[in-house]
């Protein structure tokens, strides 16, 4: 399981790091997906396999492919090509720094060992989501219709003055 | 034996980071859209982790479900913004998008 975990892990930290580095926006957005799908690896060794799932389905099935959308659509001179601005060194600073800060608060802390894994989550999180969780449930529903159509809305163009 | 949580948390964390860095340093919105998601699953990863090693039935994977969603809500916005961008100025480059800028 460890090694398991290990190999998810850096296969996920080297796609991330490639959608930074790579010099073609395309190619990066490829990496985005990679960085994606080794994520949902790393939630099943946390027996969320449900989640895996959803997020195979959400992030490297829909999203991963409106951005590559995206990036077809734009102009090619800037839309293609993956700079950086000036402030390039303070951000890698400001990243820096934020993560050592994570990493020295994280590390010395005794966390618990985990539990027995559970038998299955998916039946368990679909009860919960329609009793306990149902309001939020319907809230996140409505956010996405209005998303859509807010998307639909400002991509058609129908805000031109 | 599975590793210990904070090794979850450390994967996060650097996750979050690279994004931070992206969203601060990249000049291409698409790119800057794509550090936000990369952001968003470091906390995702952060929620599911602890579901898993505090035991708290669920919880945080319900939690992890509703970012999921929200971030869907998010990248569609996102994107239909970055090409009404595109279109109206035939760009991408948020280093040209200052007219805000004082």
């Amino acid at each position: 399981m460890t090694a398991v975990f290990w190999f998810l892990a850096g296969v996920t930290v080297l796609a991330a790091a490639g959608v930074m580095a790579l010099p073609n926006v395309f190619h990066a957005s490829l990496c985005f997906a990679l960085s994606f799908f080794a994520l949902a690896g790393v939630y099943l060794t946390l027996g969320a396999e449900f989640l895996a799932a959803i997020q195979i389905l959400i992030y490297t099935g829909a999203i991963a492919v409106i951005i590559a959308f995206a990036v077809m659509l734009t102009p090619p001179a800037i839309g293609h090509s993956n700079l950086s601005n000036r402030q390039r060194l303070w951000a890698g600073a400001v990243a820096l720094l934020a993560l050592g800060l994570l990493a020295g608060g994280l590390v010395p802390v005794r966390w618990p060992e985990p539990g027995p894994l559970r038998a299955t989550s998916a039946a368990s999180l679909g009860e919960l989501m329609l009793t306990r969780y149902v309001v939020p449930f319907e809230v996140a529903g409505f956010i996405l219709l209005v998303a859509l159509i807010a998307a639909i809305t400002v991509a058609k163009g129908a805000l031109k003055p | 034996m599975s590793p210990p949580l904070h090794h979850y948390l450390i994967l996060a964390a650097v996750l979050f980071c690279l994004g931070l860095y992206g969203v601060l340093a990249k000049r291409n919105a698409i790119v800057a859209l794509m550090s936000v998601e990369l952001m968003l699953a470091g906390v995702n990863l952060n929620l599911v982790a602890f579901d898993r090693y505090l035991g708290s039935r669920y919880l945080g994977q319900v939690f992890a479900l509703f970012t999921v969603s929200v971030a869907a809500a998010e990248a569609a916005v996102g994107l239909a913004l970055v090409i009404a961008l595109a279109r109206r100025r035939n760009s991408v480059d948020l280093s040209e998008f200052t007219d805000l800028s004082g």
